[in-house]
Order: C-alpha cells, then structure tokens, then sequence
C-alpha cells in the first residue's frame, strides 16, 4: 500500500513537471470566440480564411482562450496580481478600460513609435480615445458594433415617405407620425430599440439632441439643455406611440420580431442586422430593411455609438514583444479586410471600400460612414455596470411617469456623480 | 458510537465538508470582505451585511420574493392535492395519460419555458394577452410591476406543480384502501374520509413538498431574469436577481455573498416548522 501510494505521488510530480514548462511556453490569447472566429477564418461563412497563419509560422502556435466579457476581465485582473501572467494578448470591452485598470496594461505608445501598425490614423479616432488615459495609448481597436437607423423601405413608401429623415428630431416626429394600427388591429410603432437591460439606445436619443450623457473625459452633461431636450424627446416618444409601451421590456429578441412582422418602422441598431430581417424566411418585409448613418444632431453631427473590443498587453505579460507582433498582425489594413470578410465589425474606413468586402457586406457603405465619427456610449469605468444600472432605472421611470424629465436630471447628478472617476 | 463507526463515515463526512461547508465558508469569508473581479478580498467586518440592509432595493427584493413564494406553495399544493384526487380516481389508460400530461412542464427546459410564456403575453401579440384583452383586461405586465409579479407567479406555479404533485400523488395512493374502505362503511362522507382518514396520511408528504417548494422557491430566478430583468424600476426584483446583478453585473461579490447567507437565514426561518414538525414526526416513536 505504502508502496503504491509512493508510486502515485511521484507520478504526480512527475506529470506537474512535465506539464508546467509546456504551459508555460504557450502563447496565450484571452478574447471572446467571436474574436478567435475572425482571427483564424474558421466559421462556416468566414471567407477571409486565417489571419493569423504566417504569424504562426514564424512564431508558433497560439492557445486561444475564450470567455464572456466577465470571464476575460476577470481572469486579466487576477492574473495581474502575480508576478508573472499568463496571458500575452488581452481582448476585452471598451466599457472595461478606466484609469485604475489602465494601470494593469502595457502603454502602447514605444511600440507603435518603434514598429508602427501601417496606416494607423485609419483607425477611428473615438476608439482610440476611449483607451487614451493622460496621453498614454493602453489598447488597440479589433472590433466594433456601431449604431445606425435601420429602416423599413416599403412601410415608409405607404406612408408617402420616400427618404430617411435627415435629423434626428425629424426622426422623432416621423416615429410619432408613422405609428398607427394595422388592418389586423396590431399596434406598429414608428421607432424600436432595445432597452430592458442597456442604456445604449437611449443614451443615443439624448445624443441626438446635441450632447452625450457621460463623454468620454467623465464629464457628465446631465444638467444641460441638450440632455433635457433628450430626455423630454423620449417621454414624448413614449407618450405619443412613437415607440411601444412595452419598449423598457424590449430585447434584441423581441425588437427583431416587431421589425420583421411589420409592428414597427425604424430601429436603432447596428448594420449587421440587416441580414437577419431582410431574410425571407423568417421576415415578412424581406428586401425592404435599409440602414443609414443616425440623422444628425442640432451640431450637424451623427450621433454615432459603438461598443469596441480592444486588444491589449498584460502589463505582466510573459513576451511583451510577440504579443505587440501579433495585435501589429491583426491590425494591418490587409488583415482588417480579412477579418470584415471573417464577420468581423472592422475598425479601419479603408476596410469597407475594399471591393471584397463591398461585395461580402451589404452595409459596407454604411459602416464606412459611421465608424470614423463613433464614439463609445459610456467610456470605461470601475462603476460602468452600476452607471448603466442607474441610467435606465430613470428614464424607465421618467417614462412610467414617476419622475418628471427635470426631476431625472438631478437625479442623475446625484446618482451619477459619485460613480465617476474624477476627471484626468 | 465507536470509533470505527466514524471511521466508516469519515468518507460520507469528508465530502460533505468539501462540497457543502466549504463553498459555504468560503462565500461566508467572502461576506466579511469587499472583493471585485481581479481585486483581492479585503476584510471588512459586517459592512456589506449593513449595505445590503440598507439598500431599498433589497427590501423590494425580500418582500417580492416572499410573496411569490408564499403564493406559489399553497396555490401548488391545493392544484397539486385536487389533480392528484381526481388522477386518482381514474384508471388504465386515461390515468397515464393524465400523469404524463401533468409532468410535462417539469421536462421544459426553465429558459424555453418562461419565453413561451414570454411569448404568449407579449402584450402587443401574445395569444394571451390579446385574449384578456378582447374580455377587457389589459393585460400589460411589462409597465405594470404588479401584473409582472402575477405573470412570474403563474410561470413557477406551471413550472414546479409536477414535482408536489409527484410527491402529494405517491403520498395518496400508498393510503390503506381498506380503512378508507372501512370509514365508508361506518357512514363517513367524502369530506370526512378524506380529512379524517386520508390527510392526516399524506400530511408528511405535504411537509416534505412545502419545505422543498420553500427552499427552491426562494432562489427564483430565470422566471424573473427572462421577463423583466427586475424591472421596471427594480419593482420585480427578487433575492435571486439581486444576488446575480450585484455578483456578476456589479462585481460586487462581497455584497452578493451577504444576500447569499441572508437568504440561508430567510430559508431557515420559514423552513423551521416544517423541520420541527417533521423531526418530530419521524422520531416521534423512536
């Protein structure tokens, strides 16, 4: 017995020893799957085959670990705690990048002086803002879900409506205007969005009105006329049928079927959608969705928000310099081309003017206009679940009629102003 | 007991330990600390336990919960009594049928469970709600918290009445034929045989279903999640949504962990008598 249990100890040690220098040679990526599905071609629909190939073939290969946004910030913040991490490249949400995290990252800024990603002022400036902290750069752009208006032509054309409105308190009016009942009875309302959980849409309609809620340096615009107008436009969207009374239960589920079923006409949502509702199987409106840049706001801009997924080093990094080689691989304009065709949301213009993606993407001529003018919704913070948290808990009050617009106003600031970092 | 008794047990013991005390010591530890994803737990006394105490949000959460559950143990347990009664007066095929019938729901996944509902209520083309609105009833449980908590009631009733029933049936047919047999003799009506002869038999088996419905009541979860996130306002939260926002949402897992053994005390308390009369019951001869 004794003899046994020796034996199996020493198994056991000697498995570990093996193991541990193979482990520790790995070149780990920590990313979604999504990204591992761009990077290396191998989806069924992928036709920008593997990006990452040659970079293998001079470097070896790479273990990809995937998780949810939760999992992969998580596991990065832990790691950063050791001596030594195990991960090389980190791929995670732009919400996650704040100042003290920041101070677990690599700056990038040497390594693009000493081996510069080509072309790099094609990548939208707002992202590469939302991972700038007091002049240092802490991540790359690899891929975005920028907001559009996606719209129903054919619903539109019975309403004698033959364009897109052109600014975005048009827009409100033409919700309003276009929702009615159906020869069924069914309620269609002009406008949807998702809402039961995230922030992102509504903060575009305040948006729409001139100003962001939160802008990226932290500054909260909540006491300005362009967020109250925001705010009064929604309540009067809700009010008036522009959108539906059930829109604070809204989710990406349900605001696919309202628009493939005819039960509503415009939506707030990324390009990508148009796939899934111009479908003829599943869309009674299949051929009749379009996407357009959001009309502009009273400054003439497009309110324009994306979410980013940002590659960046582990300050402890074990190969600080292969992990550089690598985000430089996948950033290159080439690679960023192949990786659209991979169904990845391509950070670079130039991307969408490529012929093979103009052919592969339907809404590549929409998302070279919205890309370079998009701007994160809420930059990154400790507290960012909790600010989304707070956000929609008020406008979904404002919009029950238990709060007036003024009085979320100033519940913003006092709710709001404690979970922001002070400004840089 | 000797020595070797415990020895014989130590493995049983040994697990036990492993896999019940020591997660629950561990998020016990976790209460006393505040902790974030990638931030190493610091201690800090009670401080979480007061937080949670006094944040509103978890009043609306205990109070939801209670309600539901409490609703949703004696709705089940009646619908779960008369079904059993009536399964049990039939026979052969029919009585299969019936059975199988009843236990579906108990075989749909939670999460395609509460969307088929989800569904069936959407208040703009659900089936069932154009249906109480075409009798006058508006039905729109997705601005109105109360009808919200109603539709998440009527979802766990639909969803957990096979498992008392199951429990509430075995107890029913294992009563002795002959003493209700011989009560009917003697003159007994329906009501007097069964509140005489048959309940006070299947008695342990609706402690049983009540203290299991109680436990796995108050940890409700996807019913809520899946229909209103909590919302609107937070009115629909209950202990289980609140507990995961501030864990995995928050990343507050110091707070999350103090609602956890919040909850351990809440589920004690209401399970108390039902213990207390059922270790009563099965030792009461010993």
């Amino acid at each position: 017995m004794k003899r046994t249990v020796s034996r199996l100890l020493l198994a056991v040690a000697l498995g570990a020893s093996m193991l541990t220098p193979v482990l520790a040679q790995q070149f780990t990526v920590m990313g979604h799957r999504v990204h591992q599905l761009a990077a290396t071609g191998t989806a069924e629909t992928a036709k920008g085959g593997d990006v990452t190939e040659e970079w293998r073939k001079q470097h070896g290969d790479i273990n990809w670990m995937v998780g949810g946004h939760g999992e992969i910030y998580d596991r990065l913040l832990r790691e950063a705690a050791m001596p030594k991490s195990a991960i090389s490249v980190g791929i995670l949400l732009g919400r996650a990048g704040y100042p003290e995290f920041f101070e677990n990252l690599e700056p990038l800024n040497d390594y693009q002086a000493k081996d510069p990603i080509t072309n790099f002022g094609d990548i939208s400036q707002g992202m590469i803002d939302g991972m700038t902290y007091d002049g240092r750069l802490y991540a790359i752009p690899m891929r975005q879900a920028t907001s559009s208006l996606i719209y129903n032509e054919a619903l539109l054309k019975e309403a004698g409506i033959d364009a897109p409105p052109a600014t975005f308190a048009e827009m409100v009016e033409l919700a309003k205007k276009l929702s009615h009942k159906d020869a069924n009875g069914n309620d269609v309302n002009g406008l949807t969005f998702m809402f039961s959980s995230d922030p992102l849409h509504p903060l575009n309609i305040i948006f729409g009105f001139g100003k962001q809620l939160i802008e990226s340096d932290y500054t909260l615009n909540a006491d300005t006329p362009e967020v109250l107008n925001g705010l009064k436009a929604l309540k009067d969207l809700y009010d008036s049928g522009g959108v539906s009374k059930n829109i604070l239960a809204s989710t990406l589920d349900t605001m696919i079927a309202d628009l493939q079923a005819g039960r509503a006409v415009m939506a707030i949502d990324v390009p990508g959608r148009l796939g899934v509702l111009n479908d003829p199987k599943m869309s009674a409106y299949a051929g009749s969705f379009k996407s357009v840049p959001l009309p502009v706001n009273p400054n003439g801009v497009s309110p324009t928000q994306t979410e980013v997924w940002y590659m960046v080093i582990p300050k402890n990094a074990p190969d600080k310099d292969l992990a550089w080689s690598l985000i430089k691989t996948l950033s290159e304009p080439e690679a960023t081309i192949r990786m659209a065709l991979n169904s990845n949301g391509a950070v670079r213009v130039s991307a969408y003017q490529d012929p093979r993606v103009i052919e592969a993407v339907a809404t590549a001529a929409v998302q070279a206009e919205t890309v370079p003018m998009a701007k994160l919704a809420i930059p990154g913070l400790r507290n960012g679940e909790r600010v989304s948290e707070v956000i929609t808990t008020q406008i979904g009050a404002m919009l029950l009629g238990k709060f007036t617009p003024e009085q979320v106003v100033e519940n913003f600031k006092k709710e709001l102003t404690p979970l922001l970092p002070a400004k840089p | 007991m000797r020595a070797i008794h415990f020895l014989l047990l130590s493995p049983v013991l040994g697990l036990a330990t492993i896999f019940l005390a020591g997660p629950a010591l561990y998020v016990l530890w976790l209460s006393l600390t505040v902790s974030n994803y990638g931030m190493n737990a610091q201690f800090v006394g009670l401080q979480n336990y007061v937080t949670v105490l006094q944040d509103p949000g978890f009043w609306t959460a205990v109070v939801n919960t209670l309600i539901i559950v409490n609703v949703v143990v004696y709705v089940e347990l009646i619908l779960a009594l008369g079904i059993s009664l009536v399964v049990q007066r039939q026979s052969g095929l029919m009585r299969v049928l019936l059975f199988s019938a009843i236990l579906v729901p108990y075989g749909i996944s939670d999460v395609v469970g509460v969307m088929a509902w989800r569904f069936m209520s959407d208040p703009n083309f659900g089936i069932l709600a154009r249906g109480l609105a075409s009798i006058g009833i508006d039905f729109n449980w997705t601005i109105n918290p109360t009808l919200a908590l109603i539709l998440v009631t009527i979802i766990s009733v639909w969803h957990h009445l096979p498992f008392t029933f199951v429990l509430v049936f075995a107890a029913l047919v294992s009563v002795p034929k002959d003493m209700v047999e011989a009560a009917e003799v003697d003159g007994a009506g329906p009501f007097q045989r069964f509140w005489y002869i048959i309940f006070p038999f299947i008695v342990p088996a609706v402690l049983l279903a009540m203290l299991f419905r109680y436990v796995f009541g108050l940890r409700l979860f996807t019913e809520v999640w899946l229909l209103t996130n909590g919302g609107p306002m937070g009115m629909t939260e209950v202990l289980g949504t609140y507990l995961y926002k501030n864990a995995f949402r928050f990343g507050d897992f110091g707070a999350a962990s103090a609602t956890g053994w919040m909850m351990v005390v809440i589920t004690l308390l209401l399970a108390s008598p039902y213990l207390v009369k059922m270790y009563k019951g099965t030792f009461r001869d010993v």
